[in-house]
C-alpha cells in the first residue's frame, strides 16, 4: 500500500492552521475536499486535532509549577544518589553476615560430640536448681556469656550514637 | 570504616550525581515553553489525565538526568517528546475509557452556548476515536496536526524511519477519519 497524495493537501493544512477551516475557507477548496477522499480524511482528522490542541493551549491546565517539578527532581536525584552510595555498604554487611554464619556452623559442628553431654548436665541444673552439679568453668562461662549478651548491645548503642553525632 | 566515613561517601555521591541537564533558571524557562504542549500530548496518548500528570513529571526528570548534548531548542524539545513517547509505550496499563469530567480545562467554558456545546461534543468524539487507535498512531497524528512537527521530527520522536512516516501517517489519518465519521453517523442516526 502506498500513501495516496493530493496536491491540495498543503492548502487545507494552511487553512486549518490559520483557523479558517471550514467556515472561512475558500469555497473551491471546500468543494475539492468534499470530492477528494484524501483531502476529506485530512480535513476531518487534522481540523479535529488542531481544534483540540487550541483548546488545550488556551485552557488553564492544572500543571505543576516549574519549581515543583525541579524540587521533586532534586529530591529524587538525592534519594537515588544515597541508594547508589549505600550499595557497597550493604554488600559488605551481607558478606559479614555470611562469614559469621559460616563460623557459627563450623563451631557448632566441631562441638557437636560434647554438646549432648553438656545439654544433659544443663538439664540436671535446671531440674535441681543447683549449680553444684555443674563444672565451675561451665558456670563461669555461662555467666560471662550472659553478661556479654547484656553489655554488648549497650556498648554498640553508645559507640554508634557517638559516631553519628560526630559525623554531623 | 565508620559511619562518619560512610556519610562522607554518601555526600560525595550526592554531589556527583546531582548533575542535571541544565540549571534551575534555564529549566524554568524551558518548562514554561514546553509543559503545556507536552501535557496535551500525554493526555492524548494515555487517555488518562492522572497518568499523564505522573508521566509529565517522569519525563522532565529523565530529561534533566540525561547526558545528551543538544544542538538547539528544537532538538531539546524533540528529545523531551521522545522520552514521553517511550514512557507511554512502556506503560503496561490499558488506557482508561475517555472521559471529560466537568472540571476538565475547557469543559466549563465550552458548555455555555450551542456552538460551544458542539465543540465539546467534538472533543468527546475525538477522545473516543483516538482511544481506539494504537499509541504510535495517536502520537504521530498529534505531532503532525496538533504540534505541527515535520516528518523528520516525528520519525525522531516515534523511533521510525523518516521515509516510513508518510505512509504510517496516511494510514493513521484514514483510521481516525473513519472513526470520527462513524461516530458522527451514529449520532445523526440517533437523532
Amino acid at each position: 500500500m502506498t500513501a495516496a497524495e493530493c496536491a491540495r493537501e498543503s492548502d487545507i493544512l494552511d487553512a486549518i492552521a490559520a483557523g479558517e477551516w471550514p467556515h472561512a475557507a475558500p469555497e473551491a477548496l471546500k468543494a475539492h475536499a468534499a470530492a477528494c477522499a484524501v483531502c476529506a480524511d485530512l480535513a476531518l482528522a487534522a481540523s479535529a486535532l488542531h481544534d483540540d490542541a487550541a483548546v488545550v493551549s488556551q485552557a488553564p491546565l492544572a500543571l505543576p509549577s516549574a519549581g515543583q517539578v525541579w524540587w521533586r527532581a532534586e529530591l529524587r536525584a538525592r534519594h537515588e544518589a544515597v541508594q547508589l552510595a549505600q550499595r557497597p555498604v550493604l554488600a559488605v554487611q551481607v558478606v559479614a553476615a555470611v562469614v559469621v554464619l559460616a563460623a557459627l556452623v563450623t563451631g557448632v559442628r566441631s562441638l557437636a560430640p560434647d554438646a549432648w553431654a553438656w545439654l544433659a548436665r544443663t538439664a540436671v541444673v535446671a531440674r535441681t536448681g543447683s549449680l553444684a552439679t555443674m563444672d565451675p568453668w561451665m558456670v563461669a562461662l555461662i555467666l560471662s556469656v550472659g553478661l556479654w549478651l547484656v553489655l554488648a548491645p549497650i556498648a554498640c548503642f553508645m559507640v554508634f550514637r557517638a559516631d553519628r553525632q560526630g559525623g554531623r | 570504616m565508620t559511619l562518619s566515613h560512610i556519610d562522607g561517601l554518601v555526600e560525595d555521591a550526592r554531589a556527583r550525581d546531582l548533575t542535571f541537564q541544565m540549571d534551575e533558571d534555564l529549566f524554568r524557562a524551558f518548562y514554561e515553553r514546553t509543559s503545556r504542549g507536552l501535557a496535551g500530548y500525554l493526555v492524548r496518548l494515555c487517555g488518562d489525565r492522572q497518568q499523564a500528570a505522573d508521566l509529565l513529571q517522569e519525563t522532565y526528570y529523565r530529561f534533566l538526568r540525561s547526558e545528551a548534548a543538544f544542538e538547539g531548542d528544537a532538538h531539546r524539545r524533540n528529545y523531551l517528546y521522545r522520552i514521553a513517547t517511550n514512557l507511554v509505550r512502556d506503560q503496561r496499563r490499558r488506557p482508561m475509557p475517555p472521559q471529560v469530567p466537568l472540571d476538565e480545562p475547557g469543559a466549563q467554558e465550552l458548555a455555555g452556548d450551542t456552538r460551544s456545546a458542539e465543540r465539546l461534543a467534538q472533543r468527546h468524539d475525538l477522545d473516543a476515536a483516538m482511544s481506539t487507535l494504537r499509541p504510535r498512531d495517536r502520537a504521530m497524528l498529534w505531532l503532525a496536526y496538533a504540534h505541527g512537527s515535520t516528518h523528520d521530527e516525528i520519525a525522531g520522536v516515534v523511533g521510525v524511519k523518516t521515509a516510513s512516516v508518510k505512509l504510517m501517517l496516511f494510514r493513521a489519518r484514514q483510521r481516525l477519519a473513519e472513526r470520527l465519521r462513524s461516530r458522527h453517523g451514529a449520532q445523526e442516526g440517533s437523532r
